[in-house]
């Protein structure tokens, strides 16, 4: 039965293009599907990018003022007048929108109000200190918390599942700061063995990168876990356990195969978590990545770094949700057989 | 209450929240010295004496502050808590209820707050309006809500088609009705099971962002913001650090444990909220029943 399934589901997609009415009658389906995603993927980009304007239109300050004092030139009432105009400031709101995205979309993010350097690439030296913490992390989470996570569900209420699950609750209700200080002082002040701030070789990296891989896993596990325990209390495992297939076989063959769109999409909420916690641990072990680089200009009220960073962010996660979406979206048997086997 | 007691994870739980509950309120009584007096002549004191923690950089008493800083994290806590069950039950029921347009533009503008990591964009609206402990719970507020919307959205989605919902429907219950009598009651466990386990999160991310710096000004004390005073004076003082972190862990674990407890106990499952599931029943045009 199951292998049966399977192979039905894996002969579709290598069906030659111009085929028998069947696979046209499934293309639209599909075609339809990736383009109720694209549009729905415009109104939130677009939100996004209102979000981020409105903010930095709030943030106290004139911009005006601002950029005349930064150049040094003394403010009268006619060049404070005559920059407003220059920037937009008294047009219309959607005028200085439109502006802002043009500029935006040409990666023009402006310049820092405290070094006056672009933000740009002051935002991609810094990104490449977080990439570095990242890998780590990715790296733990696909070979360690992917297994885990499998096993986790394949053993559920086994002394595994409950070992896994005491961890991973542990783990990620720790606040990821605490979890940095505590380490912080444990290796770096009580046992002296790791430096305690900063970025410099591979030692500086050992801390903040396990801080970050600890929760980035135990997300990860959780996740996978779940999704591979939806899949085990399906029907078809009922069907095929009552066939006499060895579980085993059942998990990897198909269950897995099942949850694999769950499992890539869960990769780029995990990102999220990711980056989100970067910006707290990259403070507490003062690393010089794109959170700190983030905390440091709110802190400093340098709101085009602020902007850079936060719009760079945003359209990164929507890009790569929809991007996973996409990919998952293939991945799924259920999807790629048409919308009339999913329903 | 006899069942809920009867386990052991709630029963732990409570007693924690319980014990911090009555030092977030009455920390001020509790607290052996004033949390405000600078004693320059007495800085960075190792523990005992009139301090039991020592005091820190400018001579405070820091047991005290941790006793008074109570208040402001757990209370900040139980306000975002509170506003962001109550909003986003409200959108939560609008979009999960109603559907078709109402769920489209709520759905928009929870997919727009979820494109940034919540605790990023927090940061940012909390330095856009500036530090201070009122500032932080409106930022956090105005991020956090979309958790509990979208778990209200999915509950009452699959509540919707539920049989004692179309038996109202057929009875001639308007929307309102429905909604508050049936549909709000039905979900209300899993919700505050939820919120329960999510205070955790929210401690966290309160601390987090005093910790940077963004929380109360100063002079107030707050765990996070104790925690950044003790940072820099770990070497010499390890116990400011150790005391505000198990400060903080014994409050999620709290939290944490209550919420697990109470899920044990209501029987609840929460639904397993992932971002495909719920794309691809609107996008079919299918009801994830």
């Amino acid at each position: 039965m199951i292998s049966k399934t399977r192979k039905s589901t894996e002969e579709k997609p290598a069906a030659p293009k111009p085929a028998a009415p069947k696979p046209a009658a499934r293309k639209p389906a599909k075609n339809r599907y990736v383009l109720l995603r694209a549009l729905s993927y415009i109104p939130v980009l677009f939100g996004v990018t209102v979000l981020v304007f409105v903010l930095m239109r709030a943030a106290p300050g004139d911009a005006a003022y601002m950029l005349l004092t930064e150049h040094g030139k003394d403010v009268t009432r006619e060049n404070l007048a005559q920059t407003r105009t220059e920037l937009l400031l008294d047009a219309p709101v959607w005028k200085q929108y439109a502006a802002w995205v043009a500029a935006a979309a040409k990666l023009d993010f402006g310049r820092s109000a405290i070094n006056g350097r672009e933000a740009l690439p002051q935002f991609v030296a810094h990104l490449a200190y977080t990439v570095r913490l990242a890998l780590p992390a990715i790296a733990v989470m696909l070979f360690i918390a992917l297994p885990c996570g499998v096993i986790a569900a394949a053993r559920a209420g086994g002394a595994f599942d409950a070992a896994a699950r005491a961890a991973t609750v542990l783990i990620l209700s720790i606040p990821g700061f605490c979890a940095g200080l505590a380490l912080l002082y444990l290796f770096g002040v009580k046992l002296a063995l790791l430096p305690t701030f900063g970025a410099g070789g591979w030692r500086h990296m050992i801390l903040p990168a396990a801080t970050l891989a600890a929760g980035a896993g135990a997300g990860y596990a959780r996740f996978i876990r779940a999704a591979v325990l939806e899949q085990l209390s399906a029907d078809y495992i009922k069907a095929g356990l009552a066939r006499g297939v060895r579980p085993g076989r059942l998990v990897n063959r198909a269950a897995l195969r099942q949850a694999l769109p769950a499992i890539v999409t869960s990769v780029s909420m995990t990102l999220g978590l990711l980056l989100g916690g970067s910006a707290v641990i990259e403070t507490v072990f003062s690393w010089p990545g794109v959170g700190k680089f983030l905390v440091d200009a709110v802190s400093k009220r340098d709101y085009a770094v602020v902007q850079c960073c936060v719009l760079l962010f945003g359209v990164f996660f929507v890009t790569l949700n929809f991007a996973a979406e996409i990919i998952s979206m293939l991945l799924d048997p259920k999807t790629r057989r048409g919308k009339g086997d999913a329903a | 209450m006899k069942k809920a007691f009867a386990n052991p994870l709630f029963t732990a739980g409570f007693i924690i929240s319980f014990l911090l509950s009555a030092v977030a309120l009455f920390g001020g009584i509790l607290a052996p010295n004033d949390p405000l007096a600078v004693d320059f002549r007495n800085t960075l004191a190792p523990p005992g004496g009139a301090f039991p923690l020592g005091t820190d950089d400018l001579g405070r008493c820091v047991l005290s502050r941790l006793l008074c800083g109570a208040g402001a994290t757990l209370g900040a806590t139980l306000t975002v808590e509170i506003f962001t069950l109550t909003f986003g039950l409200f959108a939560g029921l609008i979009a999960g209820y109603f559907g078709k347009a109402a769920d489209g533009v709520i759905l928009i503008v929870l997919d727009v707050l979820l494109a940034f990591p919540s605790i990023i964009l927090a940061l940012v609206i909390a330095g856009v309006l500036g530090p201070g402990l009122f500032n932080l719970i409106l930022a956090l507020c105005a991020v956090w809500w979309v958790g509990h919307a979208r778990m209200a959205r999915s509950l009452a989605r699959s509540a919707r088609g539920r049989t004692f919902v179309l038996a109202a429907k057929a009875c001639g219950s308007g929307s309102f009705s429905i909604i508050t009598r049936k549909i709000l009651p039905h979900i209300l466990p899993q919700m505050i099971v939820y919120s329960a386990l999510d205070a955790s999160a929210v401690i966290a991310g309160i601390s987090s962002l005093s910790f940077i710096g963004l929380g109360v000004r100063p002079p107030a004390p707050e765990w996070g913001a104790s925690l950044n005073d003790a940072r820099a004076y770990m070497e010499t003082n390890p116990q400011m650090l150790i005391a505000a972190i198990v400060c903080l862990l014994l409050a999620v674990a709290g939290f944490q444990l209550m919420g697990e407890g109470l899920r044990d106990v209501l029987a609840v499952r929460l639904p397993h909220i992932g971002i495909r599931k719920r794309r691809r029943g609107d996008a079919l045009g299918k009801r994830d029943l």
